[in-house]
């Protein structure tokens, strides 16, 4: 358990008649990134909350790199980008960074925290000046400028278009290669599958599933296969190998698949004449489902 | 806490509504009305009008600084943001009530400036450093209350809100305004401790020490006012 920078045991938390936790358990090893997956009430930043002590668990324990939450916070070994955490007014974004670097004690420079961030050339200016994307790379400054064992990203980049969000994450992998531990929470199946070693599902407070981004996918019943056909034949289409699910409007194919290599591979080898061809992820929408419910049966 | 009080002084320091309201203004009326020759109980007018202003700025000073940004910084997720770094929450609280005090001083050194070059007051050198010590101290109360504005009220409701107060307060202690109050009011005007510190100015510059009273009045101030943020503090970040 000394490898563990989060040990996250049986922790429940209700607010009013909202159980935003119910005994959920998981950890975080040292130099690990995982991903908190699950829609918005399902208990993400009620977890991401706990963790850096803004709220108390009802009951469980939460230790962090050794520690309470609070005491981690406070001897600066945390960084953490909250969903609902901003930006003041009447400051440069210099002004912002600097402030950080000194709350954490000096572990990183300001230049070297804007260079970092990408903010070097918006350094003079105010964050009310600063685009959705712009304002969240401050924020992201400002978690890293203790360069924390442990960084919170709380849903980073909910608001932020896709380039934004690209760019984002470009940032947060070059601040996270000294072997920081990251927790990030996000309800992007995408953005889970591929900045995360590891991905804990919650819903409704329940951590209905803890694995690897691609076993998730697994077992949220793969990935969707799509493409046009001259003549779908749905009983072929179905025996196909690893397909669950066979739905056809026309010449459009929609197949869902545990095992889209295979899939595909067939497709082109026992049926033919296959144009378009497009495999995506699952949605969250039907991973959630599946894992609900799967818990739910076991 | 170094690094978050050079924070916020050069975050005020850029404030320049807040730098006139609190600089230009009283030294505005000091030079309008404060300079009249003559002496009341044999102290100078011009120097007991450098008290008053002084009281206006130290105390609105101490109000703005320590509580204005404060409903902003809440509502904007900074507060939050700050939570989760190293500062605590005591070295967080004790740097706005230090700021407060601090941000005292522009505005009581152009009022004394004013009053030294315009006014021709006359003071030994002790006792205008007294009577700035004194202005000091005594807007401790005041850095407090108006904290705890910040901590209570939202917004723009909160700027509003510490601007009424300072002015109720200004009016009630006789900072603003000349004479006696209408019936009950002088009665209660003896509890308001913008009224103590413009009295115990008087009596600084004076010669004489603040009475207990005076000191009382302020001393209560700063404990009610003090125990409020407190437990206003504690009430909002509870877990």
């Amino acid at each position: 358990m000394e490898n563990s920078t989060v040990l996250f045991r049986e922790v429940s938390r209700r607010f009013g008649t909202t159980q935003a936790l119910d005994r959920a358990s998981f950890s975080v090893g040292r130099g690990e990134t995982v991903a908190l997956l699950g829609h918005n009430g399902a208990g993400k930043s009620t977890a991401v909350d706990l963790m850096l002590g803004l709220r108390r668990p009802d009951d469980g324990d939460i230790t962090i790199l050794g520690t309470s939450p609070s005491r981690a916070v406070a001897g600066g070994r945390v960084g953490a980008l909250l969903q609902t955490g901003g930006l003041p007014d009447g400051a440069t974004i210099r002004d912002i960074v600097r402030l950080a670097c000194g709350l954490y004690g000096g572990k990183r420079r300001v230049g070297e925290v804007l260079e970092l961030a990408g903010l070097t050339e918006l350094a003079g200016r105010q964050a009310t000046e600063l685009s959705g994307g712009q304002a969240q790379r401050v924020r992201f400054a400002i978690a890293v400028s203790g360069r924390p064992d442990l960084l919170f990203l709380d849903e980073p980049t909910v608001a932020l278009d896709v380039e934004a969000r690209r760019e984002f994450w470009a940032v947060v992998r070059g601040a996270a290669e000294d072997g920081a531990s990251v927790v990030f929470a996000t309800h992007y199946l995408e953005e889970a599958d591929q900045f995360a070693d590891r991905v804990v599902v919650l819903s409704h407070g329940r951590v209905v599933a803890d694995a690897t981004p691609s076993a998730i996918k697994a077992m949220a019943g793969g990935r969707a296969v799509r493409c046009v056909l001259a003549a779908p034949d749905p009983q072929r289409l179905l025996a196909l190998p690893g397909v669950v699910d066979v739905t056809i409007h026309g010449n459009d194919v929609l197949l869902r698949t545990d095992d889209a290599d295979r899939t595909v591979e067939m497709l082109y080898t026992s049926i033919g004449g296959v144009r378009d061809l497009e495999v995506t992820g699952a949605g969250l929408e039907e991973a959630l489902i599946s894992l609900s419910s799967r818990k739910d049966q076991s | 806490m170094m690094s978050f009080m050079r924070f916020e002084i050069a975050r005020t320091a850029r404030n320049v509504k807040y730098l006139i309201f609190l600089i230009a203004v009283p030294v505005g009326f000091y030079l309008l009305w404060g300079r009249q020759s003559g002496e009341q109980d044999g102290v100078q007018i011009s120097a007991l009008a450098l008290v008053a202003m002084a009281v206006y700025a130290a105390t609105g000073g101490a109000l703005m600084a320590a509580g204005g940004g404060v409903a902003d910084d809440r509502a904007q997720g900074w507060i939050r943001q700050l939570k989760v770094t190293p500062l605590s929450d005591a070295r967080w609280l004790a740097g706005r009530i230090v700021l407060g005090v601090l941000m005292v001083l522009p505005g009581v050194a152009g009022v004394s400036l004013a009053g030294l070059l315009a006014g021709h007051v006359h003071l030994p050198a002790g006792r205008w450093a007294a009577l700035i010590g004194l202005l000091l101290v005594g807007s401790l109360p005041f850095g407090l209350l108006g904290l705890f504005l910040g901590l209570i009220l939202r917004g723009k409701t909160a700027q509003l809100g510490i601007v009424v107060v300072f002015f109720a307060l200004a009016v009630l202690g006789g900072v603003i305004g000349a004479g006696a109050l209408p019936g009950i009011w002088e009665k209660v005007r003896q509890l308001t401790p913008s009224y103590g510190l413009v009295q115990g100015g008087n009596a600084v510059i004076a010669g004489h020490a603040p009475t207990v009273t005076q000191a009382g009045v302020l001393a209560v101030w700063t404990v009610v006012a003090g125990v409020a943020v407190i437990l206003r503090w504690r009430q909002s970040s509870g877990a």
